[in-house]
């Protein structure tokens, strides 16, 4: 297994400063400008030469689990729903949402199985599960040669560790593996099947989709935000001062990880005590890393994060320039005994708060930025995650790295 | 050497004072059930004054950043603060509070000081 943390090169002082920004020189010190989290513009380029180009994750083979089990995903940046069907071999495929008939929106339920055909309300055109058109009411009346060319319109679609990708360039040459690269690669071996979804929350928010990837992307605040974040646990480590300090950075073309390593110092609440009095070899983190907690950022909207023993993803859906629906899922292992189930659930209520704190500072985010009382703001080396993301951005924006 | 730092009606129980001597730093004096600490007043973080900040038992809380403090011992209790503030011995004697000029060298910070340096063992 590959380790996130390992590297060949000479290890630093812990106690330098500007570790990361000497490391990677190129993605420079400046400032970050205001308007790119306000414009239109930017918005309309991310939507065409970014979201419409990207593989986007946009569920889980565990939302589906038997031939036929479908959901359906509406992408508002892209104007597109779609149908995402598991198919009799296992395979995963996702079709455009649209009857082929008259263009209505084909499935409106948010998800199920396939009872036989996806019926249209409209006038009952019928699809099996692999997309072809199975049936047309007084078909004999239409002019159409061949239903065989009226078939759902299919969606590039690959499945990573679990994780179900699109891709809406229907004319893209690049694979999912190929889109990952090193970090693909990094997570190959790690157990996903082993951690179930337990618990899922859509925030619907009033900001702009990378002020909430950003604010997630970084720890500096994690000692400092109130009054929940100083009390996330064992996992994020800081220097005498208290300042957090990632135990590693890496980045693999425009996707991203950090880690941050134990505190020894952090003293558990009473709750986290209790927890792990009753449940002790639950807590055993099982991570990919040495790490407790590694934040792994694939590009453009996804996070996939490791915590102890748990494991949480993030996808970012923008809605309009300040509104985004952030959407988190945790898995965690199978528990055994009460006492884990019990754990989950106290988890479940206690990040949940702590994510509200996340949105609230969210909003208050936009609302500054908004205000445009400075056109620019400044970010320390232990942001380097967000000046490499929004360098990754322009990058794709400008065409200057590949599709 | 004991010097005077204040009358004890100044501070009631559950409350904070700031007092200032020539030729010491800032001090805050906390009332911990009639039971009085004396410590050194800024922030060992954000260098706020601990004198602005609320007593809850015998945690003194930073106004700016609320990192909290354990007034018996100096000891930070509560993130982001992390480094301890000094504690000075005190006495009272007729409802006047003394303090100890300068701080005893067997207080948290002391030890804190004399700590080695923190080595973070390199993790590759």
């Amino acid at each position: 297994m590959t380790y996130v943390g390992e590297r060949a090169d000479a290890p630093e002082a812990a106690e330098t400063y500007h570790r990361w920004s000497r490391r990677y020189p190129e993605l420079g010190t400046g400032p970050i400008s205001t308007e790119r989290f306000l414009s239109q513009e930017q918005f309309d380029q991310e939507r065409d030469r970014v979201f419409a180009k990207s593989w986007l994750n946009v569920g889980s083979t565990q939302d589906l689990g038997e031939p036929g089990a479908f959901f359906v995903r509406d992408i508002a940046i892209l104007g597109v729903s779609l149908l995402v069907v598991q198919q009799d071999d296992g395979d995963v495929q996702a079709f455009h949402n649209v009857c082929s008939h008259r263009g209505n929106k084909l499935i409106w339920e948010p998800d199920g199985t396939c009872p036989g055909q996806f019926a249209c309300r409209f006038h009952g055109w019928g699809y099996g599960r692999d997309g072809a058109l199975e049936t047309v009411p007084d078909e004999e009346n239409f002019h159409f040669p061949d239903k065989g060319q009226l078939g759902l319109v299919p969606v590039r679609t690959q499945v990573w560790n679990g994780f179900i990708f699109v891709n809406l360039d229907a004319t893209g040459t690049e694979s999912l593996d190929d889109h990952l690269a090193g970090l693909g690669e990094s997570l190959r071996d790690f157990p996903f099947h082993e951690l179930k979804l337990s618990y899922r929350f859509d925030i619907r928010e009033r900001a702009n989709w990378k002020v909430a990837l950003d604010a997630q992307n970084e720890i500096y605040h994690i000692p400092m935000l109130a009054p929940l974040h100083r009390f996330l646990g064992t996992a994020f480590a800081s220097n005498d001062d208290g300042y957090t300090r990632l135990q590693d950075f890496e980045k693999w073309g425009p996707h991203t990880v950090y880690c941050s390593d134990v505190d020894p110092d952090y003293v558990p609440t009473p709750a986290e005590a209790a927890i792990q009095a009753a449940c002790p070899d639950f807590s055993a983190p099982r991570l990919p890393t040495r790490a407790p907690f590694a934040f792994h950022v694939l590009f453009p909207n996804m996070v996939v994060a490791f915590l102890g023993n748990s494991m949480f993803t993030y996808n970012f859906w923008p809605i309009g320039v300040d509104e985004t629906v952030w959407e988190i899922r945790f898995h965690y292992p199978h528990p055994r005994t009460l006492a884990e189930r019990v754990a989950i659930e106290q988890m479940k209520s206690r990040l949940r708060d702590v994510l509200c704190e996340d949105q609230v500072g969210h909003e208050a985010l936009q609302v500054g930025l908004r205000s445009r009382a400075r056109p620019d703001f400044v970010l320390q080396d232990q942001e380097i995650q967000i000046r490499s993301f929004h360098k990754s951005l322009d990058e794709r924006i400008s065409g200057a790295s590949h599709v | 050497m004991m010097r005077f730092l204040c009358d004890t009606a100044e501070v009631p129980a559950g409350e904070t004072r700031s007092v200032r001597l020539e030729g010491m730093p800032e001090l805050v004096v906390c009332n911990v059930d009639g039971e009085f600490h004396v410590l050194a007043a800024t922030c060992s973080h954000g260098k706020a004054s601990l004198a602005d900040g609320r007593l809850l038992g015998c945690e003194v809380e930073c106004p700016l950043h609320s990192g909290r403090f354990d007034v018996r011992t100096g000891r930070a209790t509560r993130r982001p603060a992390k480094r301890p503030v000094a504690v000075y011995e005190c006495v009272v004697e007729g409802g006047d509070l003394y303090v100890s000029d300068p701080a005893p060298v067997d207080s948290d910070l002391a030890v804190a000081l004399r700590r080695e340096p923190a080595s973070v063992p390199p993790k590759r």
